[in-house]
């Protein structure tokens, strides 16, 4: 008989049927199953979920129910290319020249060009408002003809630890990313109904000291 | 909420989820709307990124109750329930085809890492399609992914002395 897929399919099935499951392996956190289906996070840690997963009954059926809750709450779409460390250090590095750009040009007296950049083609945030619990706040003004926004705070490394798009002009950072030891910052992109999008300026969330 | 109710059956089906368990799930973010808003009007009105981080915790608390009630043993669970999602015996399913799957196993443990779990998802059934959703991925990539994988995996098991043309 060829070792087709289907063979190989039934070979596995029949060995996964097999097990009792892993009782004696420890399993992956709740929250581990939750960055798998909302895809955040670095991918080999994904992937070394996925490879429990796929041997575990129970986590297979946790997954499936993470999944459907995520899914039915609106999955948030990740933006991929953001997600590459050169790419999001190329993107920080980009942020970095236009605030001192911004700066630079803000100091140099010409009262002109300070109020075009501060113009409507960029979504205007509001200070960060933290909560008792330690979370924090994050708000922006409303960008005429917006048809969504994609919320992204990343790490100094560029990595995305948030990258929702929401529809509404607030979001909740939970406090275990807002009080993480790392120095995060904060944008806002809005898709207006051309398909054309303007964002706002990196903001560092700098936690209140106590 | 009833959006998410709707929705959370729709999908519930598609992962084959037993009703009970997307019952349990909608319970679950429901009394943390009430908890939070109240009122009807309120909880209609709720943004969605509210409702998807109600959504998140609600699904991480049901999994932890589960895993504590069961004190993480996984040999007490469901075994009713995983046993009627087994598929029934056939001659197929015989001793030298578990026999092929340990091998499969053995032989898996030895690809790369990071193609491993994309094949095992491929050999428990899952599509491509499906893979590169879970992922992130484009279809073409998880395809290009679990061929790449399954040849790999082949390579093995012929190293093994399985082929193509024989049985294990």
């Amino acid at each position: 008989m060829q070792l087709n897929d289907e063979r190989l399919r039934l070979a596995y099935g029949s060995l996964l049927d097999g097990r009792t499951d892993g009782s004696r392996r420890s399993h992956p956190e709740p929250e581990a199953l939750v960055a798998l289906a909302e895809r955040s996070g670095s991918e080999a840690v994904r992937l070394e979920v996925l490879d429990h997963v796929m041997t575990c009954d129970a986590c297979r059926r946790e997954l499936d129910l993470v999944r459907a809750s995520l899914s039915a709450a609106g999955l948030p779409r990740q933006r991929r290319w953001f997600r590459s460390p050169s790419i999001g250090i190329m993107a920080i590095a980009a942020s970095l020249l236009i605030v001192a750009g911004v700066r630079l040009l803000s100091t140099s007296g010409d009262v002109e060009t300070g109020s075009r950049l501060r113009g409507a083609s960029a979504v205007s945030t509001y200070p960060v408002r933290w909560l008792p619990t330690g979370a924090a706040g994050l708000a922006w003004r409303p960008t005429a003809d917006a048809v969504a926004y994609r919320l992204e705070v990343i790490d100094e490394a560029g990595a995305a630890l948030v990258d929702s798009t929401v529809r509404d002009t607030s979001f909740v950072l939970s406090d275990s990313l807002a009080k993480a030891p790392r120095m995060l910052s904060w944008t806002v992109t809005a898709t207006l109904g051309d398909g054309s999008t303007v964002s706002s300026l990196p903001v560092r969330l700098v936690p209140p000291a106590r | 909420m009833t959006r998410y109710s709707g929705v959370v059956r729709t999908v519930g089906a598609r992962y084959r989820l037993p009703s009970a368990d997307l019952d349990e799930l909608t319970q679950e973010v429901r009394v943390r709307l009430w908890g939070a808003l109240s009122t009807n009007e309120r909880i209609d009105a709720v943004s969605p990124s509210y409702l998807y981080r109600a959504a998140t915790t609600a699904a991480i608390d049901i999994v932890r109750r589960r895993r504590s009630a069961r004190g993480d043993s996984l040999d007490m669970v469901d075994d009713a329930e995983i046993s009627a999602r087994r598929a029934p015996p056939t001659p197929e399913r015989d001793a030298s085809l578990k026999e092929l799957g340990e091998r499969v196993e053995q032989a898996l443990q030895s690809i790369v890492a990071s193609r491993r779990p994309v094949v095992r998802m491929y050999l428990a059934g899952y599509g491509t399609a499906e893979i590169g959703e879970l992922m992130g991925w484009t279809e073409a990539k998880a395809r290009n992914l679990v061929y790449r994988g399954l040849a790999d995996l082949r390579l093995r098991l012929q190293a093994m002395g399985i082929d193509g043309g024989g049985d294990a």
